[in-house]
């Protein structure tokens, strides 16, 4: 009885690529998305877990770094690695080692620091439903975007199964090749204030920020279950001055101003505190969440005698979209406004391509995504076969080209 | 019209408004069902059971649909348990066991509704214990017309109602589980202060509705001895009540606000009310006794 046992044991210690377990990874940004990343990691088993981390073609030692941070919280030993000191837009390899061996090999890139054009995964409300929420992340895998900006709700009860499985399903995200990609998460009215610091190590306590992934654009995430108004408002009429010059800046955030669905209340707070700034500050592109459905606006600004306090401005408005639908219970969208352009019902992420020139927006179905082809990184904003995507009466790609009215202080584009 | 009088009166509109705030919320606005029916952790086992796929289930229009109309026949109740609660007094005898069968049964769907909005916050048990006003408030409503009083079973209701109020407003506030935006967006609205000032001051309010709900439930055994708890438990409980509304309604959007905000004022003018009117109650109890 023995004899096969031991066998068994011996055959097990002799493997020379015994595996390290280290689970639920996720990438995301506390810093210059140009030369930082934060490797997140639910590390399972083993002792001395550190991240082995070497650029592509690189022939110098691979670099070995402990965790900066552990949280022992939701039920997973989460470990944090904030790398530092990387080149723009270049790929690394990396895997978690420890001692019982190594984990799966995968890799990122980083952002570019010249005018080099990239996509953005943008989409929100994963909760509740888990089949078009790994369809929404396989979305992901197959589109190798520069990173995901997710707009909250990602569980619907905040408990430590429900996130673990949800950042199982997140792996979903990763590509064949085992390329991840970095989130930029916002907080819904569904994520508790401590769980954005626990699993996705946000730098701001209150979990807004802005990251510059190019110098052309910029990325706001904010945050609606904390005051609009405050500190929050100061900092970003602050944030939105010092930009002035960037062409292109989009924000996220998960409760809408204006709903699309009669029975969603309106965000009265977000409306005062944020509809102006966006619009002084010449955001093109506002992602809302929360009522799970499909919009798009036509260019807008504040102006309390039009539509719900809103009237179409076509050369200096905003274009707001939404409202997310990466697995949540669906809504109709039975509340258009004068300025809507489109609205739909169905499952969805949004596929932004960011050039030097222009944004451009395209919705994909994600129950579809399954017939979808693969990008491939030589031609990362060429729409791959038999992609799903939304077609509109007004068009299915929406192009925004940078505000007319650049402060003359800023050079030419 | 004597000061028990008044007392059960102030009980009567203060349990109508709950009603009336929550059929107004069940007409216009949205409700909480989907935590429920499209929640596939809840239903997800039963759907596929029958034979069909939860996906379908869950983004059905249909389902949608229904949910709305379930909606609306919910929010007619309201109104009648709404007018039944204006209307319910011990002298009058007419209907009056439909009358406490409504009121009891709107009770139980006020509980429900507390139950479901605590699933849709995520399980947080503060929501829906801060309820509890509401939904035991049409309870104390009909023992006090029975007895004519608040003395007794009426008395012990209202009390465990007030305080599990308050340590569901205690729980918020001090931050348990996150500072909720819109506490501290009325309290920064309202006083003008900043948001370091907000959250300080609210931690304060937290710490004296504690203070508050541990005296009050200590009224129960020597009622009359928590008049100053209950005074303010009646101050703060409608002052944050009306503090909804003050704080929605920006300028310029005077309409809209009221839209927003005012029937959520109406539910909550019974965590002021119902402290308010056990202190009515004693205040009645210590003028008999000297005289």
């Amino acid at each position: 009885m023995m004899m096969p046992r031991l066998l068994a044991l011996l055959i097990l210690c002799s493997t020379g690529d015994a595996l390290a377990d280290a689970q639920r990874f996720r990438l995301t940004w506390r810093d210059d998305p140009t030369t930082t990343m934060v490797i997140g990691w639910d590390q399972v088993s083993g002792t001395r877990p550190q991240i082995r981390l070497q650029a592509r073609g690189d022939s110098a030692p691979p670099r070995l770094i402990s965790p900066h941070r552990v949280v022992d919280a939701l039920e997973m030993k989460t470990h944090f690695v904030r790398v530092s000191g990387l080149s723009p837009n270049t790929a690394y390899d990396f895997s978690v080692v420890d001692s019982e061996g190594e984990s799966r090999r995968l890799w990122f890139r980083t952002a570019p620091a010249g005018m080099i054009p990239f996509g953005l995964v943008v989409g929100g409300d994963s909760r509740n439903n888990r089949a078009p929420r790994r369809r929404g992340n396989q979305a992901v895998a197959k589109l190798r975007p520069l990173a995901v900006v997710f707009g909250g709700d990602y569980t619907a009860w905040d408990t430590a199964a429900q996130w673990k499985e949800w950042l199982d399903d997140w792996q979903e995200t990763i590509s064949a090749d085992g390329r991840a990609y970095p989130i930029l998460p916002a907080r819904g009215n569904h994520d508790g204030a401590q769980v954005m610091i626990d699993v996705w190590d946000w730098k701001n306590p209150d979990a807004y920020g802005a990251w510059s992934l190019s110098p052309r654009f910029r990325a706001y995430v904010l945050n609606t279950e904390i005051p609009a108004g405050g500190e929050q408002r100061d900092w970003l009429a602050k944030d939105l001055a010092a930009n002035a010059c960037v062409p292109f800046k989009v924000a996220t955030y998960h409760r809408p101003i204006r709903p699309h669905a009669q029975r969603k209340r309106e965000g009265q707070a977000q409306y005062t505190h944020w509809a102006g700034a966006f619009y002084q500050g010449q955001v093109n592109l506002v992602v809302e969440c929360d009522t799970h459905l499909v919009k798009r606006t036509w260019p807008i600004r504040p102006a309390l005698e039009g539509d719900e306090g809103f009237i179409r401005d076509e050369a200096t408005g905003t274009v707001y979209i939404g409202e997310g639908g990466w697995g949540a219970p669906l809504r109709e969208p039975d509340d258009a406004k004068t300025w809507t352009r489109a609205v739909g019902r169905f499952n969805q992420v949004t596929w932004l391509h960011v050039y030097p020139e222009r944004l451009e927006v395209r919705t994909l179905q994600t129950d579809q995504i399954d017939k979808m082809g693969s990008v491939v990184d030589k031609a990362p904003l060429k729409p791959p076969a038999g992609m799903p995507l939304w077609q509109p009466k007004s068009g299915a790609v929406l192009t925004l080209e940078p505000p007319r009215d650049r402060p003359a202080a800023c050079p030419p584009l | 019209m004597s000061t028990r009088q008044l007392a059960f009166w102030i009980l009567r509109v203060c349990v109508g408004l709950v009603f009336f705030g929550r059929a107004y919320q069940h007409l216009r606005w949205d409700v909480p069902y989907s935590a429920l029916v499209r929640s596939e952790a809840l239903l997800g086992p039963v759907v596929r059971k029958l034979g069909f796929r939860w996906e379908h289930f869950a983004n059905a229009v249909g389902t949608e649909r229904w949910l709305d109309a379930f909606a609306v026949v919910v929010g007619l109740f309201f109104i009648v348990c709404g007018v039944v609660a204006f209307c319910h007094h011990p002298a009058v005898s007419r209907f009056r066991r439909v009358r406490v069968l409504l009121l009891l049964l709107g009770g139980w769907a006020l509980m429900g509704l507390a139950a479901l909005s605590w699933l849709d916050v995520g399980l947080k048990a503060a929501m829906f214990i801060e309820h509890a006003s509401q939904f035991l408030g049409p309870m104390v409503l009909v023992y006090a017309a029975r007895l004519d009083a608040f003395d007794g079973a009426a008395g012990y209701l209202a009390r465990l109602a007030i305080a599990l109020t308050f340590v569901g407003h205690a729980a918020f506030a001090v931050g348990w589980y996150g500072l909720p935006g819109p506490f501290l967006t009325m309290m920064m609205n309202i006083l003008g202060v900043e948001q370091v000032m907000a959250i300080r001051l609210l931690f304060l309010a937290g710490v004296f509705d504690m203070v508050v709900a541990v005296w009050v439930v200590a009224g129960m055994l020597r009622p009359g001895s928590d008049r100053v708890a209950l005074m303010y438990a009646a101050l703060w409980g409608t002052v944050t009540a009306i503090a909804r509304m003050w704080s929605g309604m920006e300028s310029g959007q005077i309409l809209s606000g009221l839209d927003l905000w005012l029937h959520e004022t109406a539910i909550r003018l019974i965590h002021g009310g119902l402290p308010l009117a056990l202190y009515l109650v004693h205040a009645d109890d210590g003028e008999e006794t000297t005289k």
